[in-house]
């Protein structure tokens, strides 16, 4: 039989709820960590200082550019050679909330970049500091225009969770893997996991798509 | 009238603007007293808003001087951010495009700026704001955010911010320009109002009434260059350069 | 490193490329008639539609390729790697690139369709002379991103034994200890590998461009 029976389902689901809690657990953390790094990048772009901007620039790509499973490779099974050995669990967060910051940051320019102009002169106008312009006036509403895109990703970051697989995470995928390795029922056991996935993201997507239709109300002058 | 024997209030020297080969602001020379307002009028590209941003720094010059009462700043050396907070907390500036705050209140809108850089509590920055936001019609929105104004409101409220940090001078970049000519008035109201309390305000505009019924004087802009300066009376009645009579006659054959 | 190590690599990377290349031309030749049946008039094929497109981006490339190598492999019949892979990676391909051509549809301004009925050009016509150029100008910037997409996701295929890129990266860092040097190649060799397709992409729309104006 292709797909779990009802017994299957209730003596699996505790396993798999435990992954999907790690899961969870890592793409949050991912995510805290993860979006203030891409703001912070962000800014090193955008910034005037050749250096800083340039050096911005190279962490972007390289954290756009590279697969996220080669980083959590290279975390993983890489730093241990200059000494540097962290567990699964730390090697999933540092590796995903780079990936995170990477990525978040060229959305986090674009909004900043998506802001009029007259924002800025009129911050400036009234004697705002710089500090105090991006906290009060430009931060804020480049989030909300970020959000959509935020959001979208911050799904995909869970979905990227599956690959700390490779890297010993009792996370979702291993646990279905492991259920599927003692009893060869891989198909039903996958199938759950999948499940599970979804059970998350879909909702999640119609959340995102909700967001995008009330942003673009907020976009009107 | 105005006091016009004590020194000016606004004083700029050889003020100097380029943008690539473009002459913007060719060696300006300009006092502006306590209490007086200033309609600049002329064609568009004339340099009437670059001047205007340059008093407040805006727009950095190339070349000259700006004095606002004791205070000089001199473009040949780099502006210090304490000069920089000085001047701009001397000077009120209202857009075009109003540019409030959209994500904040307008209660917020008005009080943010007194709460930090002004230094108040959030008590006395909205008690002021509340007092302000009556001076010009819009306490009851308050509580509402500016996309929920109309334009001629939005405006308002966006004097009412300048207003709000007390400041000596007010500049009105083309502040009805974006406006329904019914919308305009209400502004051009508060603007009437604001000059009536005594306020030193320097205009931009193509709001020939304004500038002939309620500024002190007028100066003509074209290329860069002031092409003439008076007491609005004359200049827009009885002009003395071709240039001006040319401009007026243009704007009145609309 | 030595001479072998290099070998390795470049059959690596030979392999991420026809992974790469093989499941973006699943995805852009299936994604048609999915984007057909997603935009169809009868409720049921567009609701199945629907659904099966939310499912398969709703759940990890990683799910799917273990479901077909392991869930499907170990019991009916055995499917080597690469072919799971590129099933895998090919069935989500599908299913993204008929939501870009849906976005792209729906860039298009409305004002087109109602040109070309009151011109009473033809359904077919329509689409190959006003319609599908346009559309593609739109597409390709989406397509070239997505495919750059599928380019890492091409790494998941090391999960199930497929001998791309980094699965030779990963046996290589295990056998020599060198993980610390190997990673970051293979990172970098992905990031090379992404710049003709970004390079192509944007003078494909700039010629695209000229030829079809917004």
């Amino acid at each position: 039989m292709m797909l779990p029976t009802y017994a299957e389902i209730l003596e699996w689901l505790p396993e798999l709820l435990r992954g999907l809690r790690l899961s969870l657990e890592v793409t949050l953390l991912s995510l805290v960590l993860g979006i203030p790094l891409g703001f912070v990048l962000a800014l090193g772009v955008i910034s005037k200082q050749k250096a800083l901007s340039s050096i911005s620039l190279f962490i972007v790509e390289i954290g756009r550019g590279a697969p996220a499973l080669v980083v959590l490779q290279f975390v993983y099974f890489g730093l241990p050679n200059i000494g540097l050995t962290l567990t699964s669990f730390l090697t999933a967060v540092v590796a995903l909330a780079f990936n995170t910051g990477a990525y978040t940051s060229e959305m986090i320019r674009a909004s900043l970049q998506a802001i009029d102009q007259g924002q800025r002169e009129a911050a400036e106008a009234i004697g705002l500091s710089s500090v105090d312009e991006m906290r009060f006036v430009l931060l804020p509403q480049s989030l909300r225009i970020a959000l959509p895109a935020l959001l979208g990703f911050s799904i995909l970051t869970f979905q990227g969770t599956s690959l700390c697989f490779t890297i010993a995470l009792p996370e979702l995928v291993s646990k279905a893997y492991d259920i599927g390795a003692n009893t060869f029922r891989y198909f039903p056991a996958l199938i759950c996991a999948g499940a599970l996935y979804a059970i998350i993201s879909i909702p999640a997507a119609l959340l995102v798509s909700h967001v995008e239709r009330r942003a673009g109300v907020y976009a009107q002058r | 009238m105005k006091n016009e024997s004590a020194k000016p209030l606004i004083s700029l020297r050889s003020l100097s603007k380029h943008f690539g080969s473009l002459t913007a602001l060719d060696k300006i020379d300009l006092d502006v007293n306590a209490g007086e307002v200033l309609a600049i009028i002329g064609p568009s590209g004339s340099g009437k808003s670059t001047l205007l941003r340059c008093i407040n720094y805006l727009e950095v010059p190339d070349g000259g001087t700006i004095t606002l009462g004791a205070q000089t700043i001199d473009s040949s050396r780099p502006v210090s951010r304490q000069e920089l907070s000085n001047i701009r907390s001397r000077v009120g500036m209202v857009f075009q495009s109003f540019n409030l705050f959209p994500h904040m209140t307008v209660l917020r809108n008005v009080s943010l700026a007194q709460e930090r850089v002004l230094g108040r509590t959030t008590k006395e920055a909205d008690e002021r704001s509340t007092q302000i936001l009556n001076r010009v019609g819009l306490a009851e929105k308050a509580s509402q955010f500016p996309n929920r104004c109309s334009g001629g409101q939005q405006q308002r409220i966006a004097i009412a911010r300048a207003l709000a940090l007390d400041p000596e001078v007010m500049l009105f970049d083309e502040p009805t320009s974006s406006l329904d000519p019914e919308l305009g008035l209400e502004v051009l109201a508060v603007m009437r109002e604001l000059a009536g309390s005594g306020m030193t305000m320097i205009v931009v505009t193509h709001e020939m009434g304004f500038a002939e019924n309620v500024s002190d004087n007028v100066m003509i802009m074209a290329d860069g260059h002031i092409i003439e300066k008076g007491p609005s009376a004359e200049v827009m009645r009885k002009p003395r350069e071709e240039r001006t009579k040319r401009f007026l006659h243009a704007v009145h054959d609309r | 490193m030595n001479i072998g190590d290099f070998e390795h690599f470049l059959s690596g990377i030979v392999w991420t490329c026809v992974l790469t290349l093989g499941s973006f031309s699943i995805g852009a030749l299936l994604g048609v008639p999915l984007l057909v049946a997603r935009l169809s008039g009868n409720f049921l094929i567009r609701i199945l539609a629907q659904v099966f497109i939310q499912f398969v981006r709703a759940i990890p490339p990683i799910v799917w390729l273990f479901t077909i190598y392991f869930g499907i492999g170990a019991s009916l019949l055995h499917i080597p790697p690469l072919m799971a892979a590129l099933t895998g990676l090919g069935l989500i391909a599908t299913a993204n690139l008929a939501e870009i051509y849906r976005g792209a549809l729906n860039a298009l301004h409305s004002g087109q369709w109602e040109a070309c009925q009151a011109l009473n050009l033809s359904r077919w016509d329509t689409v190959k002379d006003v319609i599908g150029p346009q559309v593609l100008r739109v597409t390709v910037p989406s397509a070239a991103s997505y495919l750059i997409g599928l380019l890492k996701d091409s790494a998941i295929a090391s999960t199930i034994g497929a001998t791309e890129l980094t699965f030779q990266a990963k046996q290589l860092a295990q056998l020599s200890f060198n993980g610390l040097i190997v990673f970051p190649v293979a990172g970098l060799c992905y990031i090379a590998l992404s710049l003709p397709i970004a390079w192509l992409s944007r003078k494909t729309d700039a010629h695209l461009r000229k030829r079809v104006a917004r």
